[in-house]
């Protein structure tokens, strides 16, 4: 099997699974072609064998001549019957050598793909958020699945016809060769001349392939979208919009595939073999007359040209294939060698996450964006304090939590834990010591077992059930029918949102992060699970660093240190009650919050302004 | 060439074997239908086609003339000169009908092609909200892309099974004629051509629907690795990842040896069949030719050609039948799309729905999605013009249902009637319905396209200065603002750059812009925080002051200042009033409302966890990126039944809860208060 984790480096940490990609392939053709390396004794195997096959096969058809000629002169002879019985055992190996090949070449190609197939994703997985962000992850997925099909399409059965049609043409050159100089010269200059006008027409129909390629996936996009979208496309009685943007790309594929149609059409390479077959049997007929050629010798030049001549139309289409495997090994290639903003710093140093953290004028803007989302913020954490972080949305709060993670460096500043800057760890260090609960919890289709032990694989059933039952969800869980081992999401049951969060602090609570980011913006949900939630996330607030983005009162009230955010901006930092003394922006917002018991001023259970 | 076959989502059906409820008979004739308008490119096709067929056949002939006349007599080669360039003209001649035919043809598939699949798209956009609910996007999808593309794939099949036909008939009739011997010999070949033909679709049919099978499951980790890429980085699981793709990638090279092995059996042997059957000729026919000496040298190398010209149209006719099936598989089910009646559709008499009264009357209402199993019981109640109507109750209570589907006439109720003012919506137009109607969907769905263009989505006529200003209103133009491109900025995805907060404030701008008579907000406001929420609700109050408004929402601010307030509980309304009226009833409002709204804020709840109903599971939301359900289909259909069916069991469990226990609950819930 290819690849390459599992290794360390000296520093305890996973190698650089695209560094070492870079260094083994240096480029989108030496990835191409690195299949072949992979696996040499099968692919050279193929190689000798198609060969053998190859020549028998144009043998037997060559032997035709020979049979007729002896049929000609001596009659039903044992020549003949010996001939005829030479043509069987040629084509009964040549039959068996095609086999085995093909087996072998199959295989040998099927774990190419499987191998690239890995490699891909493993060096893609290793991408940072800089690349998803920026790259659809639909496209990445078809590239993985189906652009890598492609790759191995490419190599078979493409290569493999290819390798077979250069073997007869030039195989059936030599035998021409033997009979007469001319034609066969003229065979091999103008299957040169027929290979190079090939390609030139493959490269002509391959981008028309590739536009319809994507005009399907278009198709399928847009009608996938308005299927999903159906409510809001009816609720605003716009059908007549939706089946005119799909009537769009629908012309765009019928014109594209006129235009493909056209060029398949009159596929002029044909001509080529037309002429000159038809030039080889007049010239065949004179050399007859001449006395030169037997009859036999010209039936059987009339038969290998006609078996050639059926490579015709074998022959782009395979070129086509062959092109298109190469530029999707390019596309691939180029995603693998994304320049990554983020690296790994070579000497990676570690740190102590239980102490103080400490932005220093932190800056930053998305990558491949220019709009400063978080500008110029700084501020410090004590060792296991509460903070709670609060703003509009957008106001970048999300943001602080994604760099506390390392998922992006700052553009300008250094976060420092507790003196030692963020971008020289390691960012598995990072991640080993910070959790975060996001805001749209994604959870894998996979059972409730193995989604919250995710981040802790050996951890046992009585570990589990006791996070579940500390994030306030064992209850529910234990009432399903099939328990822990329920498969949620795609292929199972789906659980409300608030279910989801909760399986996600328990997912939390088994990491034991020493800082924990908690990025709660829902506050509104009905009692049993607002009820729950509360619970869930005291529990998990204890003991340790917590920032929590939030809506709740009694949360912001609980809090060491609040940070109120503003269009990526601090407007102030303090406790509830200093920032109910002195912030204006505080004070409007805690009005809006639905208080009760009198800890604020004003009462607002009308909400009405 | 086959066209549209191969790509796209959806391709998983055709291993599977299908099921057709018409016959070929009815099929082609509602094919017909659509070939009709094509009457005569279809003729022209065929006809050069005809000819292309006809020259293949004379080719070989011309080659024979020659090896008879250079045999043994003493022909000058100026003699035969016209011989050459006939051969010359014929096959340069045949590669030009040739061409036009499938030029003519190809134009005419394109064309047809994109007419069914506008057909198609539009009648499945305005089928039943059940029947699109019920499936997933991606198998709609593939009735619009994948399966067009396999009868488009048919028709051109159809007409170069047509050109094989007639090669091999004449290819026949010309063996016939040079030696009966040797056309009863290459007879023979047909049914080995079969044989392997045979093997290759029932085996290959196997093979492939388990290789798809296991790509299906490398896609659909590799896209949800792909999906939840944050996490796994969050969490430094890249590794496991990786290894629970490479076992399944292993999975999928196994199947995929096998279909190397069916490989190996069938395209080698393909050949080896047609060097055997051109060296039994040769045999035979100097076998022939020892008893009666009747077959020229030129017959013998008319047969071996003919004998080819013979067998590679079987073996085609032979693999075509499959694709074939499948293409009227395909056919079927379009068919069916085609002959669905709608569920609702507007009366022969509807009239645009008056703009006088906005008033609302829901009358005996009792619905159910699937038999049987009510959601909704007799629901009576009315609301004044310009009411606002909060409407509260749990998950699964059945608002959403109530305001969303039935107001809107997604689906029509079968007992029971809305109307508003005096009009029964059943008598309306749908579309005028629904343009009185404006609708936040409790999922946020966001178009591909600018966040301009989703805010003009209901609003087309509207500025961009409007769009401004309602942003502004409710406070979304800040974070528009902080948008990369601002207005500009793309959705992508369904708008994974923004937190679903973002997500719904613009959908709730979408349908403000729209500028609705009636409005129904569901759970509208459920991602915001309580400062963005007051500033929407106070827009929504001030844009609406006069119109009808329904709030499905759970926080106190929104619900305790509405003129009327909807309890639902289990399909049932239970109470309905004003807040003061509801406390005074001291009923399940009011319960509701000591114990969690008032507390929505500051104060230790003091209701035990443990205490609280068992949860229920909720309605699938959807979350994947369109594209992403594409590719991850094909494996996903079994996944259906399996979801519905723990649901069942789920439901099930549920259902022990009796009547009684939630009276407990309620009970002990006030006990507690007393206590305190
Ligand atoms: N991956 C991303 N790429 C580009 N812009 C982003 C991305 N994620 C968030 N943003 C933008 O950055 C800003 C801050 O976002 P965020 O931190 O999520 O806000 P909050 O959590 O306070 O609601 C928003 O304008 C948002 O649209
Ligand atoms: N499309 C549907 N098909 C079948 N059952 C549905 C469908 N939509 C909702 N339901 C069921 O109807 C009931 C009421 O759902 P809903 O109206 O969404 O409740 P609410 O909005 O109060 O949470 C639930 O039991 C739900 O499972
Ligand atoms: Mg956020
Ligand atoms: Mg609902």
């Amino acid at each position: 099997m290819a690849v390459i984790t599992d290794k360390k480096t000296t520093s305890g940490y996973n190698v650089d699974i695209q560094y070492e990609l870079l260094k083994k392939y240096k480029s989108a053709n030496g990835w191409f072609w690195s299949a072949f390396k992979r696996y040499p004794l099968m692919y050279l195997f193929g190689i000798i064998v198609f060969g053998a096959s190859t020549y028998l096969a144009t043998k037997t058809t060559a032997l035709i001549g020979e049979a007729l000629d002896y049929l000609l002169v001596e009659g039903f002879s044992t020549n003949f019957n010996k001939t005829i019985g030479l043509m069987i055992i040629y084509v009964i190996i040549s039959w068996a050598c095609l086999s085995s090949g093909a087996y072998v070449w199959s295989i040998a190609s099927f774990r190419v793909q499987r191998d690239m197939r890995q490699e891909f994703y493993e060096v893609i997985q290793d991408h940072s958020m800089a690349f998803f962000d920026v790259n659809d992850s639909g496209v990445i997925l078809s590239m993985g699945m189906n652009e890598i099909n492609q790759i191995r399409m490419a190599i078979h059965p493409s290569i493999r016809m290819l390798m077979t049609s250069i073997f007869s043409i030039v195989i059936t050159t030599v035998f021409l060769w033997q009979y007469d100089f001319i034609i066969g010269v003229t065979v091999a200059v103008s299957f040169v001349v027929y290979l190079i006008i090939a390609w030139i027409y493959a490269s002509k129909v391959g981008p028309i392939r590739r536009k319809l390629a994507k005009d399907l996936a278009d198709l399928s996009a847009t009608s996938q979208e308005m299927f999903r979208g159906i409510d809001v496309v009816r609720s605003f009685d716009n059908h007549n919009k939706e089946i005119n943007k799909f009537g769009y790309i629908s012309n765009e594929y019928a014109l594209d595939m006129k235009k493909e149609g056209y060029l398949s059409a009159f596929y002029w390479p044909a001509l080529i073999t037309i002429v000159f077959t038809a030039a080889s049997f007049g010239y065949g007929i004179w050399l007859v007359i001449e006395g030169s050629f037997s009859i036999g010798i010209f039936i059987s030049v009339l038969a290998l040209l006609m078996a050639l001549s059926r490579q015709n139309f074998m022959i782009p289409m395979r070129l086509i294939m062959l092109q298109a495997g190469l530029q999707n090994s390019k596309r691939l290639w180029d995603s693998m060698a994304f320049k990554d903003p983020l690296t790994q710093p070579e000497k990676p140093v570690e740190s102590e996450w239980n102490k103080k953290i400490s932005f220093n004028n932190i800056s930053f803007a998305y990558p491949s964006t220019d709009k400063k989302v978080l500008d110029n913020l700084s501020f410090q954490i004590q060792a296991g304090a509460r903070v709670a972080l609060i703003g509009g949305p957008g106001s970048g709060k999300s943001t602080i939590l994604k760099l506390l993670l390392r998922l992006y460096d700052p553009t300008e500043g250094d976060i420092l834990i507790n003196g030692v800057s963020m971008s020289s760890m390691h960012t598995s260090h990072v991640r080993s010591n910070v959790t975060m609960v996001e805001q749209d919890i994604f959870l894998f289709s996979d059972t409730l077992k193995a989604n919250i032990s995710f981040a802790k694989r050996d951890a046992t059933d009585e570990e589990i059930s006791k996070a579940a039952e500390r994030a306030q969800i064992s209850q529910f869980i234990e009432s399903l029918p099939n328990q822990y081992d329920t498969v949620i999401g795609e292929r199972g049951v789906t659980l409300s949102g608030g279910q989801r969060q909760r399986v996600a602090i328990a997912r939390a609570l088994l990491s034991n992060p020493k800082l924990l980011l908690l990025d709660d913006s829902t506050s509104a949900v009905d009692i049993k699970t607002e009820l729950r939630l509360r619970k869930a996330m005291d529990e998990l607030m204890k003991d340790r660093t917590s920032i929590v983005v939030t809506q709740r009162l009694t949360t912001l009230v609980a809090a060491d240190m609040i940070i109120l955010m503003k269009k990526g901006r601090i407007v102030d930092i303090g406790s509830h009650t200093e920032l109910l003394e002195r912030c204006q922006d505080y004070q409007f917002m805690c009005q809006h919050l639905p208080i009760t018991n009198g800890s604020v001023a004003s009462n607002d259970v009308g909400g009405r302004n | 060439m086959v066209h549209g076959s191969g790509r796209g989502p959806g391709r998983a059906f055709d291993t599977i074997k299908y099921k057709r409820a018409r016959s070929t008979k009815v099929l082609v004739s509602s094919l017909w239908k659509y070939l009709k308008r094509y009457i005569w490119p279809i003729i022209y096709s065929t006809g050069f086609i005809l000819l292309y067929s006809l020259t293949s056949l004379v080719t070989p002939f011309i080659a024979k003339l020659g090896i008879d006349k250079v045999t043994g007599t003493s022909e000058t080669f100026s003699a035969l000169i016209p011989l050459t360039i006939l051969f010359l003209a014929l096959t340069a001649l045949g590669w030009v009908f040739h061409s036009i035919s499938v030029r003519i043809m190809s134009k005419m598939n394109s064309k047809m092609l994109h007419e069914v699949r506008m057909d198609l798209y539009e009648k499945l956009s305005f089928s039943d909200m059940s029947y699109l609910k019920n499936e997933q996007s991606g198998n709609i999808t593939a009735r619009v892309t994948a399966d067009t593309g396999e009868l488009a794939t048919g028709v051109q099949l159809s007409t170069s099974i047509l050109s094989q036909v007639l090669l091999i008939i004449g290819s026949f009739i010309l063996l016939v004629t040079t030696n009966w011997i040797i056309a009863l010999i290459s007879l023979a070949a047909i049914p080995v051509a079969f044989l392997i033909a045979g093997v290759l679709s029932y085996f290959g049919r196997r093979i492939i629907l388990r290789v798809r099978r296991a790509f299906g499951f490398v896609s659909g980790k590799m896209a949800e690795g792909l999906s939840g890429i944050a996490v796994a980085k969050s969490f430094n699981r890249e590794e496991e990842l990786s290894t629970e793709l490479r076992e399944l990638n292993q999975k999928h090279y196994n199947y995929s040896k096998q279909f190397g092995m069916l490989m190996m059996f069938v395209m080698p042997s393909v050949s080896a069949l047609s060097y055997l059957l051109f060296t039994m000729i040769v045999y035979v026919s100097g076998w022939i030719n020892k008893t009666t000496n009747v077959l020229s040298l030129g017959d013998i190398y008319l047969s071996v050609n003919l004998s080819q010209q013979f067998l590679f149209p079987i073996i085609m006719l032979a693999m075509s039948f499959p694709q074939l099936e499948s293409a009227f598989g395909a056919m079927d089910r379009i068919i069916d799309i085609f002959e669905a009646k709608r569920a609702v559709s507007d009366v022969h008499d509807a009239v645009n729905i008056q703009t006088t009264d906005d008033s609302v009357h829901f009358k005996n209402i009792s619905f159910a999605y699937e038999e049987d199993n009510y959601v909704l019981k007799d629901i009576i109640f009315s609301v004044n013009p310009g009411e606002l109507v909060a409407v509260v109750g749990h998950t699964g209570a059945g608002k959403t249902t109530l305001f969303s589907s039935l107001l809107t006439r997604f689906y029509d109720i079968e007992e029971g009637t809305i109307s508003i003012g005096n009009q029964d919506i059943k008598s309306v137009t749908q579309s005028s319905l629904r343009q009185a109607i404006g609708l936040v969907t409790q999922e946020p769905f966001l178009f591909t396209g600018t966040v301009m263009e989703n805010i003009l989505y209901g609003a087309p006529n509207a500025t961009k200065e409007d769009v401004k200003e309602i942003c502004k209103k409710i406070n979304a133009d800040e974070f528009i603002d902080a948008l990369p491109n601002g207005y500009d900025t793309l959705v992508v995805e369904g708008g994974k750059k923004l937190s679903s907060g973002q997500r719904q404030i613009i959908t709730i701008a979408r349908t403000m812009l729209a500028d609705p008579r009636i409005l129904v907000l569901d759970e509208a406001t459920s991602r915001l925080d309580a400062y963005t929420e007051s500033l929407v609700q106070a827009a929504q109050r001030e844009l609406f002051k006069e119109r009808t408004t329904f709030v499905i929402a759970h926080r106190l601010s929104t619900i305790s200042d509405a003129e009327k307030i909807v309890v639902l509980d289990h399909g049932k309304l239970v109470e309905i009033g004003s807040h003061k009226e509801l406390m005074d009833l001291d009923g399940i409002y009011a319960d509701l409302y000591k114990t969690y709204y008032v507390h929505q804020g500051l104060a230790e709840i003091d209701v035990d966890v443990e205490d609280l109903e068992p949860e229920e599971l909720e309605e699938p939301a959807k979350n994947v990126s369109p594209q992403m359900i594409g590719m991850i289909k094909g494996d996903h259909m079994s996944g259906k039944n399996e979801s519905s069916l723990n649901k069942e069991e789920t439901r099930k469990h549920l259902e022990k809860m009796s009547p009684e226990d939630k009276q407990k609950f309620m009970k002990r819930m006030k006990e507690q208060k007393k206590l305190k």
